[in-house]
């Protein structure tokens, strides 16, 4: 009987002594702006590995790639919910390898996608011989049904708070039909916050610039809107190439087709192939709906390979280290620099994306 | 004879001692409680932090979750700052329009406007316009808030209160002990209740908040505690003294 209630008594004498010296508890100043950064979102690292032999682009995943850690990154935030439904994947996983050598900084992604998507717009031969480009666009005017998947990657050069926020430093959604005060069917717009801050920004898109191993390199600059009709998202310099509509002028037919003899792909022409379109088509036959060739000029600075299997994207990338695209590309001068940068996949989406709050680091080893 | 609750009969000694008990788990619960929502952890019995009863009873909503739970969405943790010292100089419009509308627009009305459907929404909490940001600028609890969770919390810990401390009042403690525990515990609950009040406007009140629970709480579980023990047992020290008293007076 005696025990516990003595250990009672100690057991309540110790809660006061505890609850009482809680009173001295950090005396600060009172008017400390110090902040406890309670939600703070964690962020990953990626490592990148050196090699001492380059490393082959054509997403086959090379022994090399062994020694590179694999960083998981869960995406599962998305900018709006389209007015016209959409199917796309809310959340998804995918994981970051990096290797680099003297030249080159290399990227192998994996994005969990369970379907492959690359019927951008296509044309389709309808029962009344008419051609109709497909389409089934949302309020904003993007589409989530005819499109592509893509992976973007944006890269911090300079802009304030891009370190803490990640991607979120340049996202200014609608509000009210309004954008930076001014009237705007979009969703959103993608701008830096104040004039000189920019952001590079590496655009994967499966069937526009994958089909020519190519990543779309571009940036984002202050730009609200400018007399840009984009806002602050551009394309790097290209001196030629690129991806163009296949629409004859009048807009009712496809302009262009793949020879009839090649063993072309039913969703684009690459622009060295394509002869002019001849309707000799039945009902339920498809056109593809872009013509694509690589950029040349900085547009074009990062080439890549990616191919779908069982579920999952992989993704090659190789850029150079040091660029000559100047202030349009992150520069991996230092390599003892940690590097910011934040992740998002559009599966079969034009804008809407899933991404992942804060940021992510990237350094070399 | 001296007076104390082992001369109860024993039905009477287990129902007070059982009441005593769950006063004493109560309190410790009531004090984990308190630890983990004004603190970091999660679990545990933690001492609550000052910081988070500032955040709680003095700043204005929009800066307490400025620092808090909207922290990861500030760009600049200087723009904290910012607002604090907007609302402290009285919220003006003019001010808001130059300096506080590109902070919200930049940091937070992606989520906080009444159009947005994105991840983590906030559409019925807008924050783009000078109407809808000065809803959150009143400093600490508002005064409905504060007056609500006042009567229920005097009116619920006076309630109990009042049975413990006559329960310990009836003890075999000397005098001196028994009045000074009721007393203290008695003012605690009174100067906490009122330092909710008084820490809108001084900050420093934060300390005393702590102070007063702790003391409170504290004198709660010594009083239950204590009661309990003299119910069954003679305490060595404490009762032994009663006792000489009382055979002196009885010579
Ligand atoms: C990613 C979306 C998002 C952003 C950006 C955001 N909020 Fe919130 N906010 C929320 C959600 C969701 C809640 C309600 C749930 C919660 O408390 O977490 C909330 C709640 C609040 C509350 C109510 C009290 C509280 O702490 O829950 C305030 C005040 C607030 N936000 C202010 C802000 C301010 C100021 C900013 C800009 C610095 C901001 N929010 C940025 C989503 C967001």
């Amino acid at each position: 009987m005696k025990l516990p209630l003595t250990v009672l008594a100690m057991a309540s004498g110790a809660c006061l002594l505890g609850a009482l010296g809680s009173c001295g508890d950090a005396p600060g100043d009172t008017n400390s702006t110090s902040t406890t950064p309670a939600g703070a979102a964690a962020s990953t690292d990626v490592v990148s590995i050196k090699v001492d032999a380059p490393i082959a682009i054509d997403a086959k995943v090379e022994a090399a790639w062994d020694n590179a850690p694999a960083t998981t990154i869960t995406v599962d935030k998305t900018p709006y919910k389209p007015s016209n439904g959409y199917e796309g994947m809310t959340s998804t996983t995918m994981t970051m390898q990096s290797l680099y050598d003297t030249e080159n900084v290399y990227f192998l992604v994996k994005v969990k996608d369970p379907t492959k998507s690359l019927a951008r717009f296509p044309w389709i031969k309808q029962d009344d011989g008419s051609w109709k480009q497909s389409a089934n666009k949302d309020s904003t005017g993007h589409d989530n049904t005819f499109y592509e998947d893509k992976f973007a990657v944006y890269w911090d050069i300079n802009t304030k708070g891009f370190a803490k926020k990640g991607c979120a430093i340049s996202c200014h959604m609608n509000e009210n039909g309004k954008v930076n005060d001014i009237d705007d069917t979009s969703a959103g717009r993608k701008y830096t916050n104040a004039p000189g801050e920019t952001i590079d920004m590496w655009h994967w898109k499966g069937v526009r610039t994958g089909s020519v191993g190519q990543v779309d390199d571009q940036y984002v600059n202050n730009d609200a809107p400018g007399d840009n009709k984009n806002w602050g998202r551009h394309g790097d310099t290209k001196t030629g190439g690129g991806y163009s509509n296949n629409k004859s002028e009048d807009g009712t037919l496809p302009a262009f087709m793949n020879p009839p003899s090649a063993s072309a792909n039913t969703y684009w022409i690459k622009a060295s192939d394509k002869v002019a379109f001849k309707d000799t088509f039945k009902a339920g036959d498809i056109i593809p709906g872009i013509i694509v060739s690589p950029f040349t000029g900085h547009r074009g600075d990062i080439s890549a390979e990616a191919v779908w299997a069982d579920g999952v994207w992989t993704i090659e990338m190789q850029r150079k280290l040091v660029t000559e695209g100047g202030e349009q590309d992150v520069q991996f001068s230092d390599l003892a620099k940690t590097y910011h940068f934040g992740v998002s996949v559009f599966d079969n989406s034009q804008i809407n994306h899933v991404y992942h709050e804060g940021v992510q680091t990237f350094s070399f080893k | 004879m001296s007076r104390s609750l082992r001369s109860l009969n024993t039905p009477n000694k287990i129902s007070i001692s059982f009441f005593l008990l769950s006063i004493i788990i109560g309190t410790i619960s009531a004090l984990i409680m308190l630890g983990l929502l004004l603190s970091e952890a999660d679990s545990g019995l933690n001492l609550p932090s000052v910081e988070k009863i500032k955040l709680k009873y003095h700043y204005p909503e929009l800066v307490a979750a400025m620092k808090t739970t909207m922290y990861e969405y500030v760009a600049d943790d200087a723009d904290i700052e910012v607002v604090a010292n907007w609302i402290s100089n009285g919220s003006s419009e003019e001010v808001f329009e130059q300096s506080i509308k590109p902070i919200m627009r930049r940091d937070c009305t992606s989520c906080h406007n009444p159009t947005s459907t994105m991840s983590d929404a906030m559409p019925g909490m807008p924050l783009t316009t000078y109407a809808e940001v000065t809803k959150h600028t009143k400093a600490g609890y508002s005064w409905v808030k504060m007056a609500k969770q006042a009567h229920v919390h005097l009116f619920g810990i006076g309630t109990f209160l009042i049975i413990v401390t006559t329960i310990f009042a009836f003890t075999s403690f000397p005098s001196w002990i028994r009045s000074t525990l009721i007393t203290i515990t008695w003012t605690a609950l009174l100067i906490d209740v009122l330092c909710w009040w008084i820490t809108k406007y001084y900050l420093i009140f934060a300390y005393l908040i702590v102070g007063a629970g702790s003391a409170m709480s504290g004198g709660i579980i010594a009083m239950a505690g204590l009661a309990l023990l003299d119910c069954w047992i003679v305490i060595p020290f404490l009762s032994k003294k009663t006792q000489a008293v009382a055979t002196d007076s009885d010579a």
